[in-house]
């Protein structure tokens, strides 16, 4: 239930203000015109952006660096958190929230790297929302994370049109991947932070150029930054756990 | 993809218009929807119709005007319309660019009656 007023279901978060309308204070006028025309200049948001506007809120209050990681399925998304999760252990304090049609296979896989997680099975939905973010935010001691991974659904499209609230969005691309993806999918690499780009230890056997991919991205997001790992090898590992370190120390100045 | 709860939400607000306003129905409804707002425009009238049903918006008609995007250059200061999403400066292809137009959906007008 909305411990603001009572409405809604128990653990939905919601971002609504609560105030007089207007109208009381006014008499009823004596005689209602026919037809009319009212001119309004309102922003239309969906349902999921104020539940997404609530979790950031959440986040903020509580210190806590969000990122949703997208990406086609296959790009090295759970790998990737595998491994930056047993090198940040003992240094700062992280949790997952995984996103999956079924199964608790990703799930299972942070688990075992220590780490709290909670799975959100979507059944056919092709992307995470607002709202089952709020309720994987029940699930989690936030008091004790400062920075939580949201692994969406594997698909370029959908989650791009779908904001969870989160501090940042991560595009993740893989070198065996076409290098255009950037201009064929321009949304969500115009709304991403970092293209963090993996498995960079194929590069000697796949056509993929990396700096036309680069070319590609800053068409569609002139300011979008670029890091280059291979979760299996480690290599540029180091840099992308450097960025983690350096975002985390700017959410307390407001960033 | 997400336009029906768009449309949810556009006529949540409209009835909320109407009410307070003291009319009964809206009769034709007017929204201006930017064209990197990532909504389509068939997707918001079909949706738009059903979410209507059983509101004080039932049977309305919906007006979308487009908006188009465009994206302002710090550097030479032109204002240009963006092609396939490309954010870089057609005039003098520099990238410190911001899209000033065409991220959202605002809704104008509300064509309100009350039944006799």
């Amino acid at each position: 239930m909305c411990n603001t007023c009572g409405c809604g279901q128990p653990g939905e978060r919601h971002n609504h203000k609560h105030r007089v309308s207007a109208t009381r204070a006014r008499k009823q006028p004596l005689a209602i015109p026919a037809n009319r025309t009212l001119n309004l200049q309102q922003a239309v948001l969906s349902k999921n952006d104020q539940l997404a506007a609530g979790n950031r809120q959440v986040f903020a209050r509580h210190g806590i660096l969000a990122l949703n990681l997208i990406s086609s399925p296959g790009s090295g998304k759970t790998t990737l958190l595998e491994h930056t999760l047993t090198a940040l252990r003992g240094e700062i304090p992280c949790a997952v929230i995984e996103g999956d049609q079924q199964t608790r296979r990703d799930a299972d896989r942070i688990a075992a790297t220590g780490v709290p997680v909670v799975q959100i099975n979507t059944n056919t939905a092709c992307h995470l929302d607002a709202h089952q973010v709020a309720h994987a935010l029940d699930e989690l001691d936030l008091t004790r994370i400062r920075l939580l991974f949201i692994e969406n659904v594997g698909n370029l499209v959908c989650p791009a049109s779908f904001d969870l609230g989160e501090t940042a969005k991560i595009v993740l691309l893989s070198v065996t991947e076409g290098e255009d993806k950037p201009v064929k999918y321009p949304l969500i690499f115009h709304l991403s932070e970092q293209l963090l780009f993996t498995k960079i230890d194929l590069l000697p056997y796949v056509p993929f150029n990396l700096d036309s991919s680069k070319q590609f991205a800053l068409q569609v997001n002139p300011r979008i930054g670029f890091i280059e790992t291979s979760a299996t090898t480690g290599r540029g590992m180091d840099a992308w756990l450097a960025w983690l370190r350096n975002r985390l120390s700017r959410i307390r100045g407001g960033e | 993809m997400h336009e029906l709860a768009i449309a949810e939400h556009l006529i949540e607000l409209i009835g909320k218009h109407v009410r307070e306003s003291g009319g009964q129905r809206a009769v034709r409804v007017t929204v201006q929807l930017g064209e990197m707002s990532g909504v389509m425009a068939d997707a918001l009238l079909f949706c738009y119709e059903l979410a209507a049903k059983s509101t004080c918006a039932d049977g309305s008609e919906l007006v979308i005007d487009s908006v188009p995007a465009v994206i302002e250059c710090r550097s030479c200061q032109a204002r240009t319309c963006p092609v396939e999403f490309s954010m870089l400066c057609p005039e003098c292809g520099g990238s410190d660019t911001e899209l000033v137009q065409g991220r959202d959906l605002l809704l104008r007008e509300i064509e309100v009656i009350n039944d006799v």
